[in-house]
């Protein structure tokens, strides 16, 4: 929210005009209108409209081009994106900026109230974990893949407020598996398999809840806690197209006093800049949580109106073309030990559908290198089948090459070893 | 435009959108009363903020002209269509029937048209100040008026519908 969007609630103050708390006819209409707004349903492929009228204002593009070019256009803010997920990469003790974080409050009638903005700050994450691994690795299945610091996966319903490393063990049930979203080093949303050490009855709520108190496995991938360690998130539920995210945390100590929400990582750039990196985040946490349509979010029991400028009432999940990383390999955690014949496979969306790849061994050299076919204006699934590997550590590099100038763009890379 | 600056121009497009696009929408809907239109409206003002960035460069500004543009728009809209929403006013179904719903229908049709009644300026500022709870300095941004003349629009425009909804049966 910003001073241009200051929206005081109804009744409060605003200048000298009439308020609706003491006058029936101010009442009536404000209830009127809202009642006639609620009947108007905006379209929600507008954005691909405007996007596809600014990329070709002549209106001369094939649809088909155009969403190509959307998803370019989109994907090339990764170019001029302040390298925050440089910094990232320290998962132990890692200094991260509060986002400016604060969240707005609306009435039962949807009229929100603006909280005052909370400055950009530091603070220090606590360091390392306590927890460890509840399963282990046998000589003849892949080990499960931990962050240098022992590591463990949470266990209880409700989220602990304390950050933790994430855990990923291939060898656990499916029932124990749930799948993070961070953002990535190119500014769009990576997916990451976290187990956990008891099957949650709750699927949803369990990943939102590990989501929020957790750090991701890969250091590429940005790291986004709980902004207040007394925050926890306590339910999950959907209804039709939407789903609402119910988190708990201290009382606010004034209804115009706002909290820091999320922590990310240590943010410079632009305000449009920041203004995405906010936006992905919640994006992130929509997809762990699985909503497919639209998020609502209350606090204390409270409906959330906004936060960081970003309208929560309700937010939309934005579409594969907008967010999802266009190369993602699936199949391998980071840090992971496997075996042998080894076959890296996941999903990509790239230009003419031609994948390619290079496997470095441990002191960086390309041992081997090919393409693979991949998915053209829409995400399908790629395997790399790199066969029998001696046993040493490995980075595979996926990579699309770029049209323009031939360098590898959309990369997504895991380190893995083999025994 | 430069590539770093349609970059910027792009990021914020997106993030604008969701922040502030079906709000404006409804907005628009509620000035102009066409949902369709409503929607040409607002994706009109995205691209041109679009087209603009160079000279908003901030989320806050960029807010403040999608606001500013789509109320112009809306104003034009209505004067252009000024005869049929006077006719459609007049066509409103209005259910009759003795049940709460069918009251409930039948106090709105008769508010928005009392609202639709109203000197132009007089509707815009009630639904700036009664939907989009906007303050009076941000409405007199909005409309390019000054502050005094938000809230003798605002004040005049309430007692004039207070007037017409008494005199409905």
């Amino acid at each position: 929210m910003t001073d241009a969007d200051d929206l005081p609630t109804a009744g409060e103050s605003s200048g000298a005009l009439p308020g609706s708390a003491d006058d029936p006819t101010a009442r009536l209409l404000r209830q009127t209108l809202e009642q006639e707004a609620a009947d108007v349903h905006p379209d929600p492929q507008a954005l691909q409209a405007i996007h596809q009228r600014v990329a070709n204002p002549d209106g001369r593009t094939s649809p088909r081009a155009s969403a190509w070019q959307t998803a370019s256009s989109l994907e090339s803010q990764r170019s001029s994106r302040t390298p925050w997920f440089l910094g990232a990469a320290g998962a132990a003790a890692a200094t991260v900026a509060v986002i400016a974080a604060f969240v707005v409050i609306g009435n039962h009638h949807g009229s929100p109230s603006t909280l005052p903005a909370v400055g950009r700050h530091q603070t220090t994450q606590p360091g390392g974990s306590s927890h460890s691994a509840t399963s282990t690795a046998s000589p003849a299945s892949p080990a499960p893949v931990s962050p240098p610091l022992n590591a463990t996966a949470t266990a209880s319903t409700v989220a602990p407020a304390r950050p933790h490393s994430g855990v990923y063990d291939p060898n656990a049930p499916a029932s124990d598996q749930v799948t993070m979203y961070y953002v990535g080093p190119t500014g769009r949303l990576y997916s990451e398999r976290h187990t956990l050490s008891v099957a949650p009855k709750d699927t949803a709520l369990a990943a939102t809840q590990e989501w929020w108190t957790s750090r991701p496995i890969d250091s590429d991938l940005r790291p986004v806690m709980a902004g207040n360690t007394d925050m926890r998130v306590v339910g999950v539920s959907t209804f039709g197209q939407t789903t609402t995210i119910a988190i708990e945390g201290p009382r606010l100590p004034g209804p115009r006093v706002g909290v820091h929400f999320l922590y990310g990582g240590d943010q410079v750039g632009s305000a449009a800049q920041l203004h995405r990196e906010d936006l992905l985040l919640y994006q992130a946490l929509l997809r762990t949580a699985g909503v497919t349509g639209e998020a609502r979010f209350t606090y204390n029991g409270r409906s959330v109106a906004e936060s960081n400028g970003i309208r929560l009432d309700p937010l939309r999940v934005m579409t594969d073309l907008e967010v999802r990383a266009f190369i993602s390999i699936d199949n391998i955690v980071e840090g992971q030990i496997v075996h042998n014949p080894v076959t890296v496979s996941g999903s990509a969306n790239l230009f003419e559908g031609n994948l390619n790849w290079d496997l470095s061994d441990a002191r960086g050299q390309v041992v081997k290198s090919g393409h693979t076919a991949a998915g053209s204006m829409q995400w399908k699934p790629f395997a790399i089948k790199l066969g029998k590997l001696r046993p040493g550590t490995y980075t595979i590099r996926a990579y699309e090459s770029s049209p323009k100038n031939g360098q590898p763009t959309y990369v997504d890379d895991k380190t893995f070893t083999v025994q | 435009m430069g590539s770093a600056l349609r970059q910027d121009a792009d990021a914020a497009l997106t993030g604008l959108f969701t922040a502030h696009y079906a709000g404006l929408v409804r907005l628009a809907a509620l000035l102009v009363r066409s949902s369709g239109e409503a929607e040409e409206i607002v994706q009109d003002a995205f691209v041109a903020m679009h087209t603009r960035w160079s000279r908003l460069r901030e989320p806050d500004k960029a807010a403040a002209y999608l606001r500013r543009t789509v109320v112009n728009a809306a104003r034009s809209a209505h004067r252009r269509h000024a005869v049929a929403d006077k006719h459609r006013a007049t066509l409103v179904d209005v259910p009759t029937g003795t049940d709460s719903a069918a009251a409930a229908a039948d106090s709105r049709a008769v508010v928005m048209s009392a609202l639709d009644g109203l000197p132009q300026r007089q509707r815009e500022v009630l639904v700036l100040r009664y939907y989009a709870d906007l303050s009076e300095a941000t409405i007199a941004d909005a409309l390019g008026i000054s502050r005094g003349a938000v809230k003798s629009h605002a004040s005049r425009g309430l007692a004039a519908l207070r007037s017409t909804l008494e005199d409905s049966p």
